[in-house]
């Protein structure tokens, strides 16, 4: 109860300041009357009896204040005091406002834009119920030559999912890069999609919105959809779940509606996840199944590594026949690291280098500040003499920088999201995660945060100088304008040359990944992109499941793209520069299993005849395929240099054998007839071309999804709708899929280089703005003050090209010391930056040196407006006007 | 707002005025003449050191304040007692005897 009435006397202290403060008064007066009184009834004379009742009373003002300071609240009053005399204050200097704001919005911006990326794809869990717990599991090869790691197999899931309880709980899925083709009443359309296992709402913890989910009957095919197909497909009616789905020709029933945002692990286009009907497998491989177990928290990943491992051992030797010699054992990666990968290292480049670029800005509001400082100090040194506290000035001070440092992070948080919603559409397929970027609340706090921080980080100099400088000697100062106080001075040159160290570094980094950037692009790729237009065909379809029917179909196809303006038509299952359909193990002969180094792997492809000479891709020795290998003759392969070089280092690579997959004492050899020129399939140019192995497409049909080439003399664009059309003559519910040119994909392959590049140039474009801002400012100030001196100086004869030399000369010292302090941190940059450089040196002498260059010209020009505005004044009007 | 960091004066003050408003409702002038009464005039105040007291009182919940017309017809505040305040007091003073017994006997003792 007292507590709540002391409450009520506080607010009402708070709310009706004018009128407490007026009951303060006749209270006070009432009190001084009675001692009045009291005196002359004592008999005192009346000028005497007040003298007295005042001298008993004490001074009333300081006892005013005294009974603000117990009222209760006073810091909260004060606080507004503040606000509004900063208000008040720096309404009288919108140049100085909108310069601070400015510098601070864009340095906050930077950094909040990035940590807000940062946040949704590296701190934010995944959006799996405890997702923590989720492990990927990788099997890993002792027994190749060199040690290899990859997903697993069917074989693999079945045996686990029999033996994993209680060590963990697993389920997998296999997306399908390629798509479906979803069959609708308005034409084939292709959706993205996965080949999920009935485990995966369960092991990810996210349940339907619609439908019970997969049933248990392993023979049944179903299919869960995604949100946005449901309406599209179904206008979200609850009689969806039980319907039919046709993908690829194969029906699935809808069992359930998965809420928006669910997708498998490290995708977020999905519309459909199916499980077909369980299909037995016959031995161990392939390994495309990415499996996930979810760990209790007591079970440690590597424990559960081994666990299973030794678990899974006996029934894969029995059921698939898998050998002790393959020495081979689960790991398991925190799924996190799986799903957001290398992309980490670059984020955190990123954010590293925003920071860098908040840094100049503190440095340039912290100059800003000094230097309206320095104008302020009389109007303080007025206020101190008037009686207000140094602890009082300093916090009123704090509190102008505040609100300064608040609106300039409210601005960056604008500037973030301007830019992040430009950034989203670039960098989706660049970065994972990219769609789950939102404004919440950690991003807000960031921002405002950030901007408060830097705003009182920056505003403590000036505050810590009035402790140093005595306020009468301010006083006696201000009246003239020449001496500033050389300390002043000088502390604002160290913060002007660090702001161009810093601004050197960040341009050094810019520099050293465009010119990656550049390195990439003109690099050799192995064969000739222009004029190639290729796309994807889906034979996934029950149509083509008949073998014996698909070179009719290749043959036919083949005629109908022969069109005016193509010269070749070709086949292959993968494609330059990242495309990579699969890799194989292998044994070659001479090697076989009980040798060292018995097995490896290498990027496996099936070509058509003209495929080299479509993409230009030299052959370097023997033959490439010919009309006569066909099914019914020896199995040929072409290899690539890198293989040749790897394998057989004496150059004879012609008419060696080699057997594809697992190792099979009774299978046939393949016969290399040819060595070709290296091709990147996997990662584009960046990952370098690897031993690939070519085999002939004609004697390997089937099914599945091959890309077709086309050498074309014509526009791709105005070719398309022919290709297209004789397609659809062939099979009117045949989709292409992935249709681009070589440029395009050669193109698309350097987009993360691109995009790494454009943003630190971006960032190395605000943090050159700042430096400019910066010695700008400093050097204005330079010359304002020393006007008078300037002024002698030209009334005694010195010319102007003078002046200008000696303040454009102070302006580029500055420039230099800061270049000189800035290669170190250039130097530190380049080193954290060389694992996403390509044929760059970090050192790279080049990107230095224009580097410093651009800084020193930047600085020079910032330096040469008010080295103009010196040297072009009228000495005689400031000299009378002193 | 805890009571542990006043000093002595201030706490002794606050504990005098409580005394003075433990009879009847006063106005500022009137505790100010009552306690110096109450002490013989040994405590000579300077009567404005009240006003910060009395709401540092108010603040805590112990008195309220309320306008009243005076005896000769002006309107002045008048203070009194709340529940808590009379606990308050008497807490203060159980604690305050307590002290000046033990301080009296250390400055009596023969040593």
């Amino acid at each position: 109860m007292s507590r709540f009435r002391g409450l009520v006397h506080v607010l009402r202290c708070l709310l009706r300041r004018s009128t407490v403060e007026s009951e303060l008064n006749a209270e006070l007066h009432e009190h001084f009357a009675h001692e009045v009184e009291r005196q002359l009834s004592a008999g005192v004379p009346a000028t005497e009896a007040r003298r007295r009742a005042a001298a008993r009373f004490g001074n009333v003002e300081a006892l005013k204040e005294a009974v603000r300071d117990e009222r209760g609240g006073r810091w909260l009053t004060d606080l507004v005091g503040d606000v509004r005399i900063g208000l008040r204050s720096l309404r009288r200097s919108p140049g100085f406002v909108v310069a601070v704001t400015l510098s601070l919005a864009l340095g906050v911006g930077g950094t909040t834009a990035i940590f807000s990326v940062v946040n949704a794809v590296l701190l934010r869990p995944l959006p799996y119920r405890e997702a923590g717990e989720l492990q990927m599991m990788r099997v890993r090869w002792g027994g190749l030559a060199a040690p290899f790691s990859g997903s697993l197999s069917f074989a693999d899931y079945l045996s686990l999912r029999e033996v994993s309880a209680p060590t963990a709980e697993v389920a997998t899925y296999m997306p399908f890069s390629q798509g479906f083709t979803l069959t609708t009443p308005a034409g084939p359309e292709v959706i993205q999609g996965a080949i999920v296992s009935t485990e995966i709402p369960r092991v990810l913890g996210v349940s339907p919105i619609a439908g019970p989910g997969f049933s248990e009957d392993p023979e049944a095919t179903q299919a869960l959809i995604a949100e946005s197909l449901w309406r599209r497909q179904f206008g979200g009616r609850q009689d969806a779940i039980g319907r039919n789905l046709t993908l690829d020709g194969f029906v699935y029933t809808i069992v359930g509606v998965m809420p928006r945002g669910f997708d498998v692990p490290g995708y977020h286009e999905s519309e459909a996840w199916i499980r077909p009907g369980r299909r037995e497998p016959t031995r161990r491989g392939p390994f495309f199944q990415s499996v996930i177990a979810r760990l209790p928290p007591s079970v440690t990943p590597a424990i559960a590594a081994s666990r299973l491992t030794s678990a899974v051992t006996p029934l894969l030797r029995e059921r698939y026949g898998v050998k002790a010699e393959d020495r081979w054992r689960y790991s398991l990666t925190p799924l996190k690291d799986v799903v957001v990968g290398e992309v980490s290292r670059t984020l955190l480049l990123f954010q590293g280098a925003a920071l860098l670029v908040l840094l100049i800005a503190i440095g340039n509001v912290a100059n800003l500040m000094l230097a309206r400082g320095t104008v302020r100090s009389r109007e303080l040194a007025v206020r101190a003499s008037l009686g207000a506290s140094r602890g009082r000035l300093i916090r009123q001070l704090l509190t102008e920088s505040a609100l300064l440092g608040l609106t300039g992070g409210a601005l960056g948080l604008g500037l973030a999201f301007a830019g992040l919603e430009v950034g989203r559409r670039s960098a989706t397929s660049l970065i994972p995660r990219m769609d789950e970027i939102r404004l919440d609340s950690p991003v807000v706090c960031v921002a405002l945060g950030l901007g408060l921080g830097a705003g009182l980080i920056a505003g403590a100099l000036p505050p810590l100088r009035l402790r140093f400088v005595r306020l009468n000697d301010m006083l006696r100062d201000s009246g003239r304008t020449s001496s500033e106080g050389e300390r002043g001075g000088r502390t604002r040159r160290v913060l002007v040359a660090a702001e161009i160290a810093l601004t050197l570094a960040v341009l050094a980094g810019a520099g050293l990944l465009l010119r990656t950037l550049g390195r990439l692009e003109a690099a050799n790729p192995g064969f000739e992109a222009g004029g190639v237009l290729t796309f994807q065909l889906s034979l996934a379809n029950t149509r083509y499941s008949d073998p014996a029917r698909l070179p009719a179909f290749f043959a036919d196809l083949e005629q109908r793209l022969r069109l005016p303006g193509v010269t070749s038509v070709a086949y292959s299952t993968s494609l330059p520069p990242d495309r990579l359909a699969m890799g194989n193990n292998f044994t070659l002969e001479g090697r076989q299993p009980g040798t060292p180094g018995a097995q490896d792997v290498a990027e496996w492809l099936w070509v058509s005849r003209e495929y080299f000479t479509l993409l230009r891709i030299p052959l370097e020795q023997g033959r490439g395929f010919e009309p006569d290998d066909r099914p019914d003759s020896p199995d040929v392969a072409v290899v690539s240099e890198a293989f040749a070089r790897r394998h057989f280092p004496d150059g004879q690579a012609l008419g060696k054998r080699l057997q594809g997959g697992d190792w099979n004492p009774r299978g046939s050899w393949t016969t290399i007839v040819g060595v070709v020129g290296d091709v990147p399939y996997e990662r584009g140019v960046w990952g370098g071309a690897q031993p690939t192995v070519y085999k002939a497409y004609a004697q390997n049909i089937g099914a599945g999804s091959p890309y077709v080439s086309l050498r074309i003399t014509e526009d791709p664009q105005l070719l398309l709708p022919s290709v297209r059309r004789a397609v659809l003559a062939i099979d009117p519910e045949l989709p292409l899929r992935d249709v681009a040119t070589m440029e395009e994909r050669l193109r698309g392959s350097t987009a993360e280089a691109r995009f790494r590049g454009m943003l630190f140039a971006i960032l190395a474009g605000l943090a050159v703005m700042l430096a400019a801002t910066g010695i700008y400012g400093v050097i204005a100030t330079h010359v304002n003050q020393r006007r008078r001196e300037t002024a002698v100086r030209r009334a005694l004869g010195a010319r102007r090209s003078d002046v200008l030399r000696q303040v454009v000369g102070s302006g580029l010292r500055l420039a230099l010391a800061g270049i000189v302090a800035g290669l170190a941190g250039a130097l530190a940059i380049a080193r954290s930056l060389s694992s996403v450089l390509y044929d760059v040196d970090p050192r790279d002498p080049t990107v230095l040196a224009a580097a410093s260059l651009i800084v020193a010209a930047v600085a020079g020009l910032a330096c040469l407006i008010p080295a103009l505005r010196a040297a072009y004044v009228d000495p005689m009007s400031i000299l009378r006007n002193e | 707002m805890t009571d542990e960091t006043q000093d002595l004066l201030k706490g002794t003050l606050d504990m005098l005025i409580l005394k003075a408003l433990q009879l009847e409702p006063m106005h500022g002038w009137g505790i100010a003449d009552r306690i110096e009464q109450l002490s013989r005039d040994v405590f000579r105040l300077q009567t404005g050191t009240i006003y910060p007291a009395l709401h540092r009182l108010l603040r805590r919940g112990w008195i309220a304040a309320e306008w009243r017309t005076t005896e000769n017809n002006r309107r002045a505040r008048y203070y009194r007692l709340t529940p808590a305040g009379r606990r308050e007091l008497e807490s203060a003073r159980v604690s305050w005897q307590r002290a000046s017994l033990a301080i009296n006997r250390i400055l009596t003792a023969e040593s």
